[in-house]
């Protein structure tokens, strides 16, 4: 047997690391080329968000279906992801039972990230009294999506120096506003339903239960100093 | 018929002391009277106005409603002040009395402004204090409007009708 010389050597260790890194990067680019997870399917990712995209939207049911019905509730990022896709699918978002976002269709052919715009509007809301329409000044405003019992609460809020209060993310549809007063705002005072339906919208609620009347009189006194 | 001089000397000076306790009673009633007669006079160039027709008025009545816990607000009641005159005026304004349960009204806070002088005189108390504001200088041929804020007190009883009566002093109509 004839001996290799070393360089001999060093030659073939050279060519087997050539060889290696080819072959690592070949299957580098076929993993990568490889579309979705491998096997031909992708990744949705559905970020719930406001009509104004100002607001990530958390606690909406995302549905889509893509031959078959899946459904999630988006985290507290608005993120409702999905895998193993692949073709046409529809989404559609429902928010404290009402769509907010109607089907819409999307092929899915490759890694997706869609921003989701969904008809829920920023509402400022004005309490007034009945007589004089005089503003209330830290009346509590709860929202709810049927009837004012704490199982449909939407949100809440307290009316501010100039009588208002923002509530942002309202659902388009017909809510009822319930204003309360008193000790933990155990008093209703007031209860309507309206429909809430474009973004920065106002709304005045009349509160016309269980108040007290003022009465007052002004007199005027004119004197003559002579 | 005896008379004695004596007693009759003393109930002449009983029918004086009379006539004279008369008169002085008279004479005060007499100036209450002008007073009276004072404060009902015609409209003076200082009076109230009544924003939806623009009459004056000496007097009048307003209500809203309150409800507990809750701070109402009317920045404009329907009446404002008036000085319908070339000059200025002085005027004082009180709370001058209310028919109310001490838990009813936590606060009452009223503003007498207008848009270019701003806050010409606030009255803000949470015991009704009724004694009169200083003297308040109100401007020639100017109007000011009446915001009040009446914050009801959490006990505040539903259903009660608290009132509440204000006086505007005007000095030299």
């Amino acid at each position: 047997m004839i001996p290799l010389r070393r360089t001999q050597v060093n030659h073939a260790i050279g060519v087997f690391k050539v060889v290696l890194l080819a072959f690592s990067l070949l299957a580098f680019i076929s993993f990568t080329a490889m579309p979705g997870n491998g096997d031909g399917v992708y990744n949705l990712n559905l970020r719930i968000m406001d009509w104004d995209l100002a607001d990530a939207v958390s606690n909406a049911q995302v549905f889509i279906n893509n031959g078959t019905d899946y459904v999630k509730v988006s985290d507290e990022n608005g993120w409702a992801n999905y895998t193993g896709l692949s073709g046409l699918v529809t989404v559609k978002v429902k928010y404290y039972g009402f769509w907010v976002n109607g089907t819409f269709s999307l092929t899915v052919s490759q890694d997706t990230v869609i921003n989701v715009r969904c008809n829920l509007y920023d509402v400022t809301v004005k309490v007034v009294e009945a007589m004089r329409s005089a503003y209330l000044v830290g009346a509590n405003v709860t929202v709810f999506n049927a009837t004012s019992s704490p199982a449909n609460k939407i949100e809440s809020g307290v009316t501010g120096n100039s009588g208002t209060v923002m509530f942002k993310n309202l659902p388009n549809a017909t809510l009822t506003f319930t204003q309360y007063s008193g000790f933990f705002y155990s008093i209703i005072i007031g209860n309507e339903t309206r429909l809430v339906s474009s973004d920065n919208s106002k709304l005045t609620l009349v509160s016309n239960q269980n108040s007290l009347t003022v009465n007052t009189n002004s007199l005027l006194i004119a004197l003559c100093n002579s | 018929m005896k008379i004695s001089v004596k007693k009759s000397l003393k109930l002449l000076t009983l029918l004086i002391s009379s006539l004279l306790i008369a008169s002085v009673s008279a004479a005060a009633y007499v100036t209450l009277q002008w007073q009276a007669t004072a404060t009902v006079s015609a409209n003076p160039k200082v009076c109230f106005i009544q924003w939806s027709n623009e009459q004056k008025a000496n007097t009048f009545s307003y209500s809203v409603n309150i409800f507990p816990s809750i701070k109402t607000v009317d920045e404009n009641v329907s009446y404002g002040i008036w000085v319908d005159d070339g000059q200025t005026h002085t005027v004082y304004f009180r709370l001058a009395g209310h028919n109310t349960n001490t838990t009813d009204i936590a606060k009452l806070n009223y503003t007498i402004w207008n848009s270019a002088e701003g806050q010409k005189y606030t009255y803000q108390s949470t015991t009704l204090d009724t004694s009169w504001s200083g003297p308040i200088t109100l401007s020639a041929n100017t109007k000011y409007a009446i915001w009040i804020e009446v914050t009801a007190g959490a006990s505040a009883g539903v259903g009660h009708s608290p009132t509440l009566t204000f006086e505007m002093k005007v000095v030299n109509p």
